[in-house]
């Protein structure tokens, strides 16, 4: 697998669905390899601690090269043995949904290069030095940008490539997609053996702009992991309910239409908080237009959050809030859920598809968001409803379920 | 000889209109007549009309030897007098033929009986005074909303004068007795039980136009022949069914029609099979048995309890927030407030909230309006909080003008 560090909080959705679907494999008996970009030098990392259902890998060895367990589909499922997931980590700065401009405004240090698509070709180099060690059947790549890693990996070893695509450039920047990593998506989605969408709506785009041929073209949703089972220690306050907006601040997850349905919605429940969590290019404007609206007093901005904060932001929330125009699946929702949180979504997002115990809007919608956020707040059997069955849905969407469909992908193939 | 009991319900609730938050106090109409009058006249045309035909004929092709029952609630008798006229004429053309009993039910279709006694007891009187004027004879047969009933239900309807009961064969209720004989519900004195033999009726109902099921397709003589069968202590066999069925939810193209032709037929032809109505059953039949029902029990899902309604937080808070304002809607004395609160307590409402069998999308969404469970509930309590400040005006009006005199 070339894919994405088992740190979520780095990478959004990607990272939480590499890792749900990399175990889960391993738990129905397969064996994985997962080639990766780390930040800092892979040499100094610690080894990576899974959780106990997991045996932890070896450590890996200075050169990231040690002898890999072989990618094995074909026999049923076992225990794991303790060589069946393996990180193999390539030092390099690369995150998902880096954009060239990002990247050039703050550039990592040496050896790193000094553009997005140089490292991307550089990690490709150096991931390939790693795969070499591992024996496998089948290559299966996370989005674009570890694209040239597997096709590298695919050249040397003549293995089928199964590419997952988790979000496109032409959905990330609807008005002005970069032509270089557009062309990169559709080298990839041309010379993949199986295209794997994570929602049927993701693999009608794949087909429509992509041109993807329909028969290589597969539907397996994203799925969630279950809570770790902490005691909640943090305390939602009932006086002060508290509307969630969680993601990058960028046009495809509609942040402002977020706002705008705070202000509607602001009169009719005088004790709620919104909160904006995120960082990206829309952040000032957003700021602008919340002191515009004069919700200066009940809109408060995070910034960026990762880790133990976006627990505790779910742990608070009363109503989170996804309000995007485009979203291929949205691991967010289900994440809310877990918390206990009912959510709103908009028809435009994969989850949308799958998912029952949720408020459905057209995105954009302004006046039908703050109407569902109201509603939610006001009427306490609707959010009972909706936390009690939710909870139970959630429990069915889990990642084995997935690695299932993969498996049977991957079986295609070898067979 | 066992007698073949073919009742029939006839419903169509008022469905409303999806008004959002920003609508309450505004006070527009809460019925989507638009869509109330699509579905209304597409039903008369593709089973009301049909069916009372192939019914009329069975009759007298046979000399009024076939026999059966229908229930129609008042709801769907507005919307049959607004824009079916022809289709309300044949039913009633029916009954003219003495060969078709109507059973009454409460006004709403409601569950007045788990809200309010008092208003179970005024709906179903309004109801059988309705059906009286209509139809020219006075129901003598009761059947709750779905079959709802239990041991209190059935007390109050044998105390207001009715003299059987149709309920639902329900395993919990039998426990391994036959649903095929009279029985009389625990407290009762003379009301007699006529229970809806559920594996007939859904063969019927449920799985004739199913590929899957291993007896399909159903022909009519096999179904008589099963018919046939049943044990010679049978007294009836109690065939209950939404008439919908009919046209509507098993479709012209499943052969449904041809189905009922040829079945009235050959059971006719049968020497120990005969079609009587509930009526006839309870006149010539003494029970064997008193059936005590401490809790309700209804024709619902797989469970035949009150959970296709009365579940979920959102289905109790509504149907409690409902009949919470029945006293204040009753003080207003105002008959247009009445009738929009009595819409509201079409059983219908509380069913679209339903939350079980989310799995498998089931029959709870086949009737559904709205594309969520959550909508629903969110249109309703919308509604119900706009007619809540009507309700409160008018009280704070009708005060202030009784107090002016005084001063």
């Amino acid at each position: 697998m070339l894919g994405w560090d088992f740190r979520p909080e780095r990478t959004g959705g990607v990272g939480s669905a590499c890792r749900g679907l990399a175990e889960a494999l391993v738990r129905i008996g397969a064996e994985v390899s997962v080639v990766c970009p780390a930040e800092g030098h892979a040499e100094g990392l610690a080894p990576l601690r899974l959780p106990a259902s997991i045996p932890s890998p070896h450590p890996p060895r200075g050169d990231g090269m040690e002898r890999a367990a072989v990618t094995d589909s074909t026999t049923g499922p076992r225990a794991p043995s303790a060589d069946a997931l393996r990180l193999l980590r390539v030092a390099s700065p690369l995150t998902p949904y880096l954009t060239r401009a990002d990247y050039a405004a703050a550039p990592p240090p040496p050896p790193a290069s000094p553009g997005l698509l140089a490292e991307v070709r550089r990690f490709a180099e150096q991931a390939a030095v790693a795969a070499a060690g591992t024996a496998h059947d089948v290559v299966h790549a996370h989005d674009w940008m570890t694209l040239p890693a597997a096709l590298r990996v695919v050249e040397e070893r003549h293995r089928p490539l199964v590419w997952h695509v988790h979000s496109t450039e032409l959905e990330r920047r609807p008005n002005g997609p970069d032509p270089a990593i557009v062309a990169l998506e559709q080298h990839g989605l041309d010379r993949a053996d199986r295209v794997v969408a994570v929602s049927r709506r993701t693999a009608e785009l794949l087909g429509a702009r992509y041109r993807v041929d329909p028969d290589k073209l597969r539907v397996v949703h994203n799925a969630v992991s279950p809570p770790a089972g902490a005691p909640a220690r943090w305390q939602r306050s009932e006086d002060r309910p508290l509307v969630l907006f969680l993601g990058r601040l960028t046009e495809q997850k509609d942040p402002l239409t977020f706002l705008r349905a705070a202000a509607l919605a602001a009169p009719a429940v005088p004790a709620a908080r919104f909160v904006v969590a995120g960082g990206g290019e829309l952040l000032p404007s957003l700021m602008r237009e919340t002191e515009r609206l004069g919700l200066g007093e009940r809109v408060h901005f995070t910034g960026m959050l990762a880790g133990e904060d976006v627990e505790r932001m779910f742990a608070l929330a009363h109503v989170y809030v996804m309000p995007s125009v485009a979203e291929p699946f949205g691991i967010a929702a289900l994440e809310a859920m877990c918390a206990d949180v009912p959510v709103v979504i908009t028809r435009e997002s994969g989850v949308a598809e799958i998912l029952r115990n949720a408020l459905v809007i057209d995105a954009g919608d302004v006046g039908a968001l703050a109407d569902r956020i109201v509603s939610l707040l006001l009427r306490p059997a609707l959010r009972e409803t909706l936390i009690e069955q939710g909870r139970v849905e959630v429990a069915t969407l889990r990642w084995e379920v997935r690695a299932r469909s993969l498996l049977r992908i991957f079986e295609e193939l070898a067979a | 000889m066992t007698a073949i009991t073919l009742y029939f319900q006839v419903h169509q609730p008022h469905r409303l209109n999806r008004l959002g938050l920003a609508d309450i106090g505004a006070s527009p109409g809460y019925f989507d007549d638009g869509l109330d009058r699509l579905i209304l006249e597409r039903v008369a045309e593709r089973c009301y009309l049909p069916m009372n035909q192939l019914l009329r004929e069975a009759i007298e092709e046979s000399e009024g030897r076939f026999r059966c029952a229908f229930a129609l609630t008042g709801t769907v008798l507005d919307q049959l007098e607004a824009w079916a006229p022809e289709a309300l004429r044949s039913f009633v053309d029916l009954t003219r033929t003495g060969c078709v009993e109507i059973v009454s039910e409460t006004s709403h279709h409601s569950l007045a009986c788990e809200g309010d006694m008092r208003e179970f007891d005024r709906q179903v009187r309004a109801h059988r005074k309705r059906l009286t004027e209509l139809f020219g004879t006075e129901p003598r047969t009761f059947r709750n909303t779905e079959l709802i009933f239990d041991d209190e239900i059935a007390r109050h309807v044998e105390d207001m004068g009715f003299e059987a009961l149709l309920g639902e064969g329900a395993d919990q209720l039998l426990l391994g007795r036959s649903p095929r004989r009279v029985y009389r519900p625990g407290g009762c004195s003379s009301l007699e039980l006529l229970l809806r033999d559920y594996r007939f009726s859904d063969d019927i109902a449920f799985r004739f136009s199913n590929v899957k099921w291993d007896c399909y397709p159903l022909m009519a003589d096999t179904f008589v022949s099963w018919l046939r069968r049943t044990a010679p202590e049978d007294r009836f066999i109690g065939l209950y069914m939404d008439y919908e069925t009919f046209g509507e939810h098993q479709g012209p193209h499943t052969g449904i029609f041809d189905f009922m032709r040829c079945f009235v037929r050959f059971a006719l032809e049968e020497p120990g099979l005969s079609f009587l109505t509930p009526i006839e059953v309870a006149s010539e039949n003494e029970p064997v048995e008193v059936l005590s029902v401490p809790t309700p029990i209804s024709w619902a899902d797989a469970e035949r309890d009150l959970s296709a309604w009365l579940s979920n937080p959102m289905q109790r808070a509504a149907h409690e927030a409902l009949y919470a304002l029945l006293p204040d809607v009753l003080g207003t004395g105002d008959a247009r407030l009445l009738a929009d609160w009595r819409r509201l307590t079409t059983s219908d409402h509380v069913y679209y909230m339903s939350t079980k069998h989310q799995s498998d999308g089931d029959v709870h969404e086949y009737f559904s309006p709205y594309d969520s469970p959550h909508d629903s509930f969110m249109v309703f309590m919308n509604v119900l909080d706009d007619l809540t400040l009507r309700v409160r005006e008018k009280l704070a009006h009708s005060t202030t003008t009784e107090k002016e005199p005084q001063r």
